[in-house]
């Protein structure tokens, strides 16, 4: 894995109901049981089903003093296939980041969406990474349902290299001790089968 | 000691289980938070011993902690916001018939218009009520803060309530990575409560509690109050010099960083503290002399502290997550107050930010810089501001 050399501000987008403040505990966690600072800040609310959910995530080699929401997150984690259609994902993003998206769309099919400012926001610059999965498949397939929090943690470690599939594997143990074993799997299989533009 | 990832309310539920608290009582909806509810599923899963009082309303818990705690058992209760405000009257009571009783507070702002959000309004409102007051910076904070605070009421030099304030959401719901004692760590720290330093509630032996007192003796009653509040700074730094040498982990009734050769001094209280800091480090990588100081202890107020970090500031900038309608912030008059008598004082500024739940970012303090470097180079500014509001003239 790679030294954390800085702080590494993410934002996870998705619907309320879809477990998208639970992905950000277990992100921290894995990111905490591989020795480093981790911290998991819902936007609060009161909360609805299939509204928009979005959590901010900080990891760092070191403790982490802001205690603010991400404001211009360098990586970016869609759960939801469609929320970006409706949310501008955008908002502050470091040109340079990375991205991983939920979608059946092909990396080089969001990019054409994104560029062309499609939703009403526009990707600039060159210097971005992108990355998609159907994660809705997987976790259909595997957990019986169209829940992807724990299947897009395998994304996320794949694409950021920021926590370890181990790591992961250890917090969805604790959290979900009688399922682990098939969220694990999801989360194994997108972690296998997500692509890069 | 073990390594936890943690919520600020779940700190909250940990420490009341560590420190073997006996009664809880709570009213389990809006706007209560899950430190209740995680201590109800420690009391049913058999890992807390204490008995949960579910009451008809904030102001029925607090009456039931008082009368608990009167009984000589260890309580605790949390609440916040409006629920708050409904157990004002109780907490008078508490601590006049000074009761060491220990609540959690994660605060929120205080409607209308309605808004659940962050803010200080509701224990700052509640500054005077004669209980100890600690604020937080992190869940951590919390978990150390209200086992202290246990330690602390029940000295019998003090006996009297103490509220552990974090702020709502940015510490009660943000998991973060922290250290939670084991319950052998917390028991060599914290002896069993047994009450048997102050007078109880006891069919064999009554007493009455809570009398009528006439005006001749009124004010003896509230000389003493006070008195027992000022001088429970020296066992709040007592008890925190006993929990550093067992856990290593310090804490003062402030926390000073990079303030002795600050021209600026940052000054707040919970965890718009913490982004300061990240804020004045990056300042000081551009050679700008600031610093932050910290109140951990708000009630009894640290005079001392703060005129000695203040003295040889420039300008004193004075954030208040809190606003005092048709004065200032809260916290500003206690400093310029404890400050008054130097000869050479700083500029007082006060910052009245993050009402409702804004985030305070770290543009927020960054913002606050500018106005302050204004007046460091002797500009005229605004005594009070409100850097994150829109401000129609």
């Amino acid at each position: 894995m790679a030294v954390m050399e800085k702080l590494h501000e993410i934002k996870l987008f998705g619907r309320g109901g879809q477990g998208i403040v639970t992905a950000g505990n277990l992100l921290s966690e894995a990111a905490a049981y591989g020795g480093q600072y981790a911290q998991s800040i819902p936007t609060f609310g009161p909360e609805r089903r299939g509204g928009p959910s979005i959590c901010s995530l900080r990891i760092s080699d070191k403790p982490i003093l802001l205690r603010c929401a991400v404001t211009s997150p360098e990586t970016l984690c869609v759960f939801d296939p469609t929320i970006w259609h409706y949310v501008n994902i955008l908002l502050g993003f470091e040109d340079n980041g990375k991205m991983m998206f939920n979608t059946q769309l092909s990396p080089e099919e969001v990019e054409k969406v994104l560029k062309e400012g499609k939703y009403g926001y526009e990707l600039k610059g060159n210097g971005y990474e992108i990355w998609t999965v159907d994660a809705t498949e997987i976790s259909t397939r595997i957990l019986g349902r169209p829940i992807t929090n724990t299947t897009m943690l395998g994304a996320f470690s794949r694409a950021t290299g920021m926590v370890e599939m181990e790591n992961v594997r250890k917090a969805i143990e604790k959290r979900f001790p009688d399922t682990s074993e098939e969220n694990f799997k999801a989360a194994k299989e997108a972690f296998d089968r997500i692509k890069k533009l | 000691m073990t390594e936890e990832f943690f919520t600020g309310n779940r700190a909250a539920a940990e420490a009341a289980k560590l420190s073997r608290t006996q009664v809880v009582a709570a009213y389990p909806i809006t706007p209560q938070t899950s430190a209740v509810e995680y201590i109800s599923q420690f009391i049913n899963n058999g890992e807390m011993k204490a008995n949960m009082i579910r009451v008809e309303s904030e102001h029925s818990a607090m009456s039931a902690c008082v009368g608990a705690s009167l009984a000589g058992a260890r309580t605790f209760t949390a609440s916040s916001s409006q629920g708050l405000q409904l157990m004002s009257e109780v907490l008078y009571f508490a601590s006049g018939m000074r009761v060491p009783t220990v609540m959690g507070i994660a605060n929120r702002t205080l409607s209308m218009p309605v808004n659940i959000w962050a803010d200080h309004q509701d224990s700052m409102v509640n500054r005077d009520s004669g209980w100890i007051q600690f604020y937080c910076a992190n869940a951590q904070e919390v978990l150390d803060n209200i086992i202290q605070a246990y330690k602390i009421c029940e000295n019998e030099k003090v006996l009297l309530p103490a509220m552990v304030c974090y702020d709502g959401f940015i510490i009660s719901h943000v998991a973060e990575r922290m250290d939670v004692l084991t319950q052998e760590q917390a028991d060599m720290f914290l002896p069993e409560p047994n009450g048997s330093n102050r007078p109880l509630l006891d069919p064999k032996e009554p007493l009455q509690f809570g009398e009528v007192v006439y005006p001749d003796w009124y004010p003896d009653f509230e000389y003493k109050k006070h008195k027992a509040l000022l001088e429970s700074r020296e066992t709040i730094l007592e008890v925190a010099r006993e929990y550093n040498e067992l856990f290593d982990r310090s804490y003062g009734l402030v926390e000073n960083y990079l303030t002795e050769d600050a021209d600026i001094v940052f000054m707040g209280l919970g965890s718009l503290t913490s982004t300061t800091h990240w804020v004045v480090n990056e300042l000081r990588e551009k050679r700008e002399k600031v610093g932050v100081l910290k109140l951990r202890v708000y009630r009894p107020f640290p005079d001392k502290e703060v005129i000695e970090t203040c003295r040889n500031a420039k300008v004193v900038a004075i954030i208040d997550r809190d606003i005092g309608y048709g004065t200032t912030g809260m916290l500003y008059p206690d400093v310029t107050r404890a400050l008054y008598p130097l000869d050479e004082r700083p500029k007082c500024l006060n910052f009245i930010v993050g009402l409702g739940g804004k985030d305070v970012t770290p543009e927020t303090i960054m913002n606050i810089y500018k106005i302050s470097e204004r007046a460091l180079k002797g500009e005229e500014v605004d005594t009070v501001n409100w850097p994150d509001a829109r401000i129609y003239d």
